[in-house]
């Protein structure tokens, strides 16, 4: 994929490495390149969004931010073959800027009907079907250690790459990848602690209640 | 993953020994460890039941993490076009100080890999483009006019609009009895404002083999291949999958010819499919001479007949028939969004059961029911979920009861929120929905349903009143009319219809059918309010337009076959209605004799 973009972006489109996007003919440039860069990564970017915030409309929306961001700032990726380490950088650092503002910003609610405002019904039972345990434990994990186990894991990013995204050190990549799995090896123990804790108190419940019936039934 | 290079931390820095190898133990899973370390780690957890318990733990967690993976998301179809508007949007703000310039090269390349592909059967249609609609009959010659480079020259007419270049497809039967897969690629249109306007769009044909007349044709999401349902003359129908042969060339040739003219083989009746070499067709100065011979479609009904118990039968060059001796019912029939799946609705033609879904999975041999109560018809998709319907006994008589299935493990839930919905056709945001409520009544024609006194609606798709659940019986909100936002297109009984949302969720196109010939209907286009989601059906696009079942709608283009005797001309033709922010217009295909568009 990298070979294929540095052909594409490298020398059939001309394209000027460290080129500011200012003039008309940078913008085209910019403009096309950011259009093969989408052909190519949109879906893992909004995957990896979606995995990070768990919300449809807004990992599409960040997605569009993302790749937004990247035509304005085209001019700062010095190689072509670093296009999508750089591009999870952009989408990684704007996941972080929305969670950020997520906790300090207080939503006021949307009273009036929106298209898209309540989730459909599908995307309800969806949700039920596929919230398991491990997915509760990431959300408990601290973001840039999620970051960084998704990059890793499902996202298939190289050492090199994760640290380019996190925009860290190749050896505070790794560190932080390591943290991450020992938190969630914690927080995943916890999930599965208070299930099994929710599981014996319905079991103690419905044993109560069979044992009342019993007795009123005797009485 | 690999990460080399770790920097290895004094062994005297650690809190304690089981913190060193638990963190040894994790970071061991990226890449090797110091020798040190390892040797060290590896005696650690030799005797240290705990760490070894931790480090198989890392160890599963990043199975369970990679599982996730196959649970890939699919982004909205329309996200490029929202992330290129947006772009473009940037890109003339900062361009106002130097003047406009084009950047429609923006747009147009990725439309065409990701846009739903339209696909017209049209018999005896020597079809050689699309040409923009002259609103009124010009004195003389007026297709060769519209065709001839000269006349163009000769008599300006106004500017067609220009709209995202999208490439349109459909299928062209000849008078040998052969069909041939045509495309043309569409940038400018009529301007519904300032018609008559000249332009052309040659077309590029591919001939391929039908076994039997081609009722509906399905074509996939990448373009690759088409899903065509054929029988002969009977409703009884085979569903077979046509790989198609990339162009062999992106400019079509515009140099005149009649392509009914072109003798080509006849259709071996034995090979249900197959496709055969690229034959360009060039765009005509003269009308066609001689009116169309072949015959329409002998069984153009609604429901093509599709496989029940399916039979693989790939050919040489990959084309499958995935279903035969069934009966096609409704008009859903279509891809998933993500183009892995196809479904469709139908009975066995022995009359034996009722109607359930069917899916083919892109690449396997032989489509599946996934449904298995004879009583379910598909509705549409959501993403790669399936939306359907079943038939329930209420206290007011049978009523649709709609749900999702997951067509890979056929786990089906229930939405009793949604009340009584038949057939629903659910908006990309899953918002709204068209679907019927009301009762169902006995179909006449074979065992299944059809709406009987009830309403089609466009309704809200949200949560609504309760929750979902998986009990047997769906419950209808208190007052569903109310509760659901319910907008009437049209009271019951409706025979049949088709009802289709564009990826951006703004365009609603809504067929149905005549009640004397189920086969023509009225199609109508509603602008659909991006802010509420509202659809105001007292102000279509297009208001009751005369058109064959069947019909496309994707990135800004709506096509539709006119039959025969709504044309004027004696033919029928294709119709394309495109809109942009700067407008909208028409375009349309030489005449010809009609059966299905899709």
């Amino acid at each position: 994929m990298v070979g294929a973009l540095e052909d594409q972006f490298g020398r059939s489109r001309g394209f000027v490495r460290g080129a500011a996007v200012s003039g008309a003919w940078e913008r085209d440039a910019a403009a096309g390149f950011v259009e093969d860069l989408f052909a190519a990564h949109h879906g893992e970017i909004y995957a990896y969004l979606i995995r990070m915030l768990r919300d449809p409309e807004l990992a599409a929306d960040l997605t569009q931010d993302a790749f937004i961001k990247a035509y304005r700032n085209y001019d700062t990726l010095e190689k072509p073959e670093n296009a999508r380490a750089w591009l999870y950088q952009i989408a990684h650092r704007v996941a972080l800027d929305h969670i950020r503002r997520q906790k300090i910003v207080r939503f006021l609610p949307w009273t009036g009907e929106s298209h898209g405002a309540a989730p459909s019904t599908e995307r309800l039972v969806m949700d039920a079907h596929l919230s398991g345990d491990l997915q509760r434990a990431l959300d408990r994990i601290p973001e840039r250690q999620r970051a960084a186990l998704l990059l890793a894991e499902l996202h298939d990013l190289t050492g090199l790459e994760l640290a380019a995204a996190l925009g860290v050190s190749h050896v505070a990549a790794r560190a932080l990848l390591t943290r991450a799995r020992e938190s969630l090896r914690q927080a995943l123990a916890s999930e599965r602690a208070a299930e099994a804790d929710a599981e014996a108190t319905a079991d103690s419940a419905a044993m109560g209640a069979n044992e009342r019936s019993r007795s009123g039934g005797a009485r | 993953m690999s990460v080399r290079g770790g920097r290895p931390r004094r062994p005297d820095a650690w809190p304690d020994p089981h913190a060193r190898a638990r963190f040894r133990a994790a970071e061991r899973l990226d890449g090797r460890l110091d020798p040190g370390e390892e040797t060290w780690l590896d005696e650690h957890l030799r005797w240290c039941v705990e760490c070894r318990a931790a480090a198989a733990e890392y160890a599963s967690q990043r199975l369970e993490l990679r599982a996730l993976a196959d649970r890939q998301p699919v982004p909205p179809r329309d996200l490029w076009a929202r992330t290129a508007a947006a772009i473009e949007r940037e890109a003339s703000f900062r361009d106002r100080t130097r003047g406009r310039r084009s950047r429609r090269f923006l747009l147009a390349p990725y439309a065409l890999v990701t846009s739903a592909l339209a696909v017209a059967v049209v018999v005896a249609l020597s079809s050689q483009g699309f040409f923009v609609r002259p609103a009124t009959p010009q004195p003389s010659g007026p297709i060769t006019a519209a065709f001839s480079p000269a006349a163009i020259t000769a008599n300006p007419q106004p500017t067609p609009l220009v709209v995202p270049k999208q490439e349109v497809k459909w299928i062209t039967k000849d008078d040998n009895g052969d069909y041939q897969v045509s495309s043309a690629t569409i940038d400018e249109v009529c301007s519904t404002d300032a018609r008559p306007c000249d332009t052309t769009a040659p077309s590029e044909n591919h001939q391929v083999q039908v076994d039997g007349t081609a009722q509906t044709v399905v074509g996939s999401r990448d373009g690759q291949e088409i899903v065509v349902f054929s029988g002969n003359g009977t409703p009884q129908t085979n569903v077979s999958v046509l790989k198609l042969q990339p162009g062999p060339g992106a400019s079509p040739t515009p140099s005149p010819s009649d392509t009914s003219a072109s003798p080509s083989p006849p259709a071996s009746p034995s090979s249900p499919v197959t496709t055969a070499t690229p034959r360009p067709t060039p765009t005509p100065t003269a009308p066609p001479s001689a009116p169309p011979t072949a015959s329409p479609s002998g069984s153009p009904t609604p429901s093509a007949s599709v496989p029940i118990t399916s039979t693989p039968s790939p050919s040489g060059d990959g084309s499958v028939q995935i279903a035969h001796d069934v009966i096609v019912v409704g008009q859903a029939a279509s891809y998933s969004s993500s183009g892995a799946w196809f479904a469709f609705t139908a009975r066995p033609a022995n009359g034996s059961t009722g109607p359930d879904i069917y899916v083919w999975r892109v690449g396997d041999p032989e489509a599946h029911p996934v449904t298995t109560d004879h009583r379910s018809e598909l509705g549409s998709w959501s993403v790669d979920t399936i939306i359907g319907s079943t038939a329930v006994e209420a206290a007011n008589g049978t009523v649709g009861a709609a749900f999702i299935l997951d067509p890979a493990t056929g786990k089906e839930t229930l939405l009793p929120q949604t009340g009584n919905a038949w057939r629903p056709s659910v908006d990309p945001f899953g918002s709204r929905a068209v679907y019927w409520t009301g009762r169902l009544d006995a179909r006449t024609d074979g065992p299944g349903f059809t709406p009987g006194i009830g309403e089609l609606v466009i309704g809200s798709w949200g949560t609504g009143t309760s929750a979902p659940t998986d009990g047997p019986h769906p419950t209808a909100p208190r007052n569903q009319k109310v509760d659901r936002h319910e907008t009437t297109i049209a009271d019951g009984p409706v025979t049949d219809w088709d009802a289709r949302w564009d990826e951006t969720g703004t365009r609603l196109a809504v067929w149905i059918a005549d009640k004397g010939d189920p086969t023509i209907g009225r199609l109508t286009l509603y602008a659909v309010n991006p802010l509420d989601g509202k659809v105001d059906i007292r102000k279509p696009l297009i208001d009751g337009r005369t058109a064959k079942a069947g019909f496309a709608i994707a990135k800004g283009r709506l096509i539709w076959a006119e039959p025969a005797s709504a044309g004027g001309s004696g033919d029928g033709r294709i119709l394309l209605y495109a809109w942009t922010d700067k407008g909208s217009g028409e375009v349309e295909t030489v005449p010809g004799q009609l059966t299905v568009i899709r």
